[in-house]
């Protein structure tokens, strides 16, 4: 893997003022990822290739991952620096008073802050794309389905069914009856609070996977409740 | 007579009192309901002809043009190499599309003469359209890779168009030496299905292993960095480890030549004799996109908010054929453009609501058995392109179960999006 981005070192900047940010607002567990790029300033589809040529041969997102050339990054906004347990730091982080959140992080990618031997990230939109990517996928543990709630006003909407029909047409690539047999469920005839229950947890990430949390999290609460009032009056 | 925009914004304008305004015009143009030809009936244009026709409820006339009668799906075509999948499991006909009231013409498009509005095929006949729907898929660009040409495809097969391909492809896999060399000269960007290639790679080594363990494999690669390239390398790694050999553009990936008769493949002036050779050169749009002068440079541009071609209002190109923005080429991909070009194409002739595109897509790859990984995105589409708004892809070191739900989601999506295209 090349790194573009690769400087031999960073400099150490150990005291500055950019450590002294525990006193940050920064909501640490945000969990929507439309909040947290805007949180973020960037782009998670731009971070994303970003993070697979910079990051990825060293870090990985989830704790499972591979930590022998670097720790793993789950859970990172919030984190002290240095503080993966299982992880054996050769770097001064362990002893460094910091907790990593964007405006600790980005002046060690600038290297400003950095770590001898960790690759500099720029320009300044370069480093908000990527961290967005990567808060977004190292974002806290999902809540549990039955603690994710639908807000009153969503299901109290009334959904635009034609607009739905149109929504549906993502739905049923997948989810139809010569689907079934292998374990995909058909959603034709769901009532809409079942339906807008689905949708929420998937975008909480509380149930599914992937495509369906990315699925859900693509739709506003006027899609959502325009599929639901399409799905609960179609037979097939 | 000719029936241009112009001429229908104000003529129905005109008698605006009537709801049959649209479907009166079209029978005077032409006698009858307004008509829809597709040409092309893969995953994007099946699944075209037959939304028109079912959310029109048949007041839009829709013609489908494919030449052949049974459709080779290249998804899953990398499964059949592996042993995952039978060649019969691919092939889908075109029967159910026609009972449901689609007019199947199998027949090849040589033209399109857009002032006319007409479409002209192989067997002389002539088809009108009040709107033409292209989805022709890919062809391969001439001399991409020196000494290939597609008179050479039977001794070096590309196999990225799939039936009897895929079927010589997997039967020179079959029969190579004990210790022999499967090449793959994979393809410079931008080409149909970004992680095909690499999940080829996979599967032919899981076929080698199984039956020809010594066995070598070589990819000549013009790209820098490929699609899912940690979760394939890693893959590799513990499932073939030593078997896959890479030679990218640092190491002259990108300078090569073949000899289909002495079934050598050259890399940067080194000749290597080989037993398979799976030449995929760069592609391009289905030529009918040329002839039809709806190209720019090798693809066909179109705005991704309707899928209408940027060079003809009357035309809507998508799948692999068109150049959109932010989606790889993929049969999902093309499955999801349809809706809206579907959508689009209706608003257009009959008075139904059009409303904001929105697309998805997942790409699965499937790295050994069990073993399934995934990449996807949501998109919109602006004036300029469609643009992805969010995505994800699997992680490394995911861990078993993870990876065998993937594989079965994959299962489920195959089984899903095929009854969506074809009926
Ligand atoms: C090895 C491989 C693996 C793949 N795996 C996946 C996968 O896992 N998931 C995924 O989503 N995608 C996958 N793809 C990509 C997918 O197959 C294509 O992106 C998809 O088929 C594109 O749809 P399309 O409608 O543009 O073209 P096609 O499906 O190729 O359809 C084009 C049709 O047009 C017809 N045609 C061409 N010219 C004319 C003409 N002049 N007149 C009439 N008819 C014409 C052809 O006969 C053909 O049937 C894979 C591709 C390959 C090669």
């Amino acid at each position: 893997m090349v790194f573009r981005f690769t400087v031999p070192f960073g400099i150490l900047l150990a005291g500055s003022a950019a450590h002294t940010g525990a006193a940050q607002t920064l909501d640490r567990l945000l969990t929507d990822p439309d909040e947290i790029a805007a949180q973020c300033g960037g782009q998670a589809s731009a971070g994303e290739p970003l993070f697979q040529e910079n990051c990825a041969a060293c870090h990985s997102l989830t704790v499972e991952g591979d930590q022998s050339k670097g720790p793993h990054l789950a859970g990172l906004y919030g984190r002290a620096a240095g503080g993966v347990a299982d992880y054996d730091y050769v770097s001064d982080l362990p002893g460094r008073d910091v907790t990593w959140e964007g405006d600790t992080l980005r002046p060690f990618l600038s290297g400003e802050t950095g770590i001898e031997g960790h690759p500099v990230i720029e320009p300044e939109q370069v480093r908000r794309d990527l961290l967005t990517y990567v808060r977004i996928h190292t974002r806290p543990a999902p809540p549990a389905p039955e603690e994710v709630e639908v807000p009153a006003d969503v299901l109290a909407m009334s959904g635009d069914a034609e607009y739905g029909a149109y929504l549906a047409g993502d739905c049923v690539s997948c989810h139809n009856a010569a689907a079934e047999a292998t374990g995909m469920e058909t959603i034709y005839g769901r009532g809409v609070e079942t339906f807008l229950t689905l949708m929420y947890q998937y975008k909480a990430r509380a149930i599914g996977t992937e495509t369906m949390q990315l699925y859900a999290t693509s739709l506003g609460d006027d899609e959502m409740a325009a599929l639901a009032a399409y799905f609960e009056g179609a037979d097939s | 007579m000719k029936l241009n925009r112009r001429q229908f914004v104000g003529a129905s304008a005109g008698i605006a009192a009537s709801t049959l305004a649209a479907p009166s015009l079209y029978a005077a143009s032409h006698g009858g309901k307004p008509k829809v030809v597709v040409i092309g009936g893969g995953a994007g244009g099946a699944t075209t002809a037959r939304y028109i026709n079912k959310d029109s409820d048949g007041a839009i006339d829709v013609t489908l043009v494919e030449p052949t009668r049974t459709y080779y799906t290249c998804f899953f075509s990398n499964l059949y190499i592996g042993g995952f999948r039978t060649i019969e499991s691919l092939a889908h006909s075109y029967g159910g599309i026609a009972s449901e009231g689609v007019n199947v013409v199998h027949d090849y498009a040589v033209g399109v003469d857009r002032d006319a509005k007409t479409v002209t095929l192989a067997s002389g006949d002539t088809l009108m359209y009040d709107r033409l729907v292209m989805s022709p898929g890919i062809d391969f660009v001439d001399g991409a890779v020196p000494g290939w040409d597609v008179t050479a495809q039977n001794k070096m097969p590309h196999a990225y168009k799939a039936g009897s391909q895929s079927e010589l492809l997997k039967a020179q896999i079959e029969a190579m030496p004990e210790g022999g060399t499967f090449a793959m000269v994979a393809p410079p960007n931008p080409y149909r299905c970004p992680p095909g290639p690499y999940e080829r790679i996979s599967m032919v080594a899981h076929l080698l292993k199984e039956t020809n363990p010594t066995a070598k494999i070589l990819i000549a690669d013009p790209k820098e960095k490929f699609s899912k390239q940690g979760l394939f390398e890693e893959g590799w790694n513990t499932h073939y480890s030593g078997m896959i050999e890479r030679i990218g553009p640092d190491f002259g990936g990108n300078n090569v030549e073949v000899n289909p008769d002495e079934m050598t493949l050259t890399i940067d002036g080194t000749v290597e004799n080989v037993d398979v050779c799976n030449v995929i050169p760069a592609m391009k749009a289905g030529v009918i996109c040329e002839r039809a002068g709806l190209t720019d440079g090798n693809w066909a541009p179109v705005d991704g908010r309707t899928m209408v071609s940027r060079m003809d209002e009357n035309v809507h190109i998508l799948g692999d054929a068109c150049a959109q923005g932010d989606m790889p080429k993929s049969g999902f991909s093309a499955n999801s453009q349809a809706k809206v070009a579907a959508m689009a194409v209706r608003g257009a002739l009959t008075d139904s609501k059009v409303f904001p595109a929105k697309f998805s897509n997942t790409c699965w790859s499937l790295i050994a058995p069990d073993d399934g990984v995934k990449v996807g995105a949501a998109y919109e589409a602006n004036e300029e392109k469609i643009a992805s708004v969010d995505s994800f892809i699997s992680q490394t070191g995911e861990d078993a179960a993870l990876r065998k739900a993937t594989y079965e989601e994959s299962v489920g999506w195959y089984e899903g999006i095929t009854s969506d295209i074809f009926g």
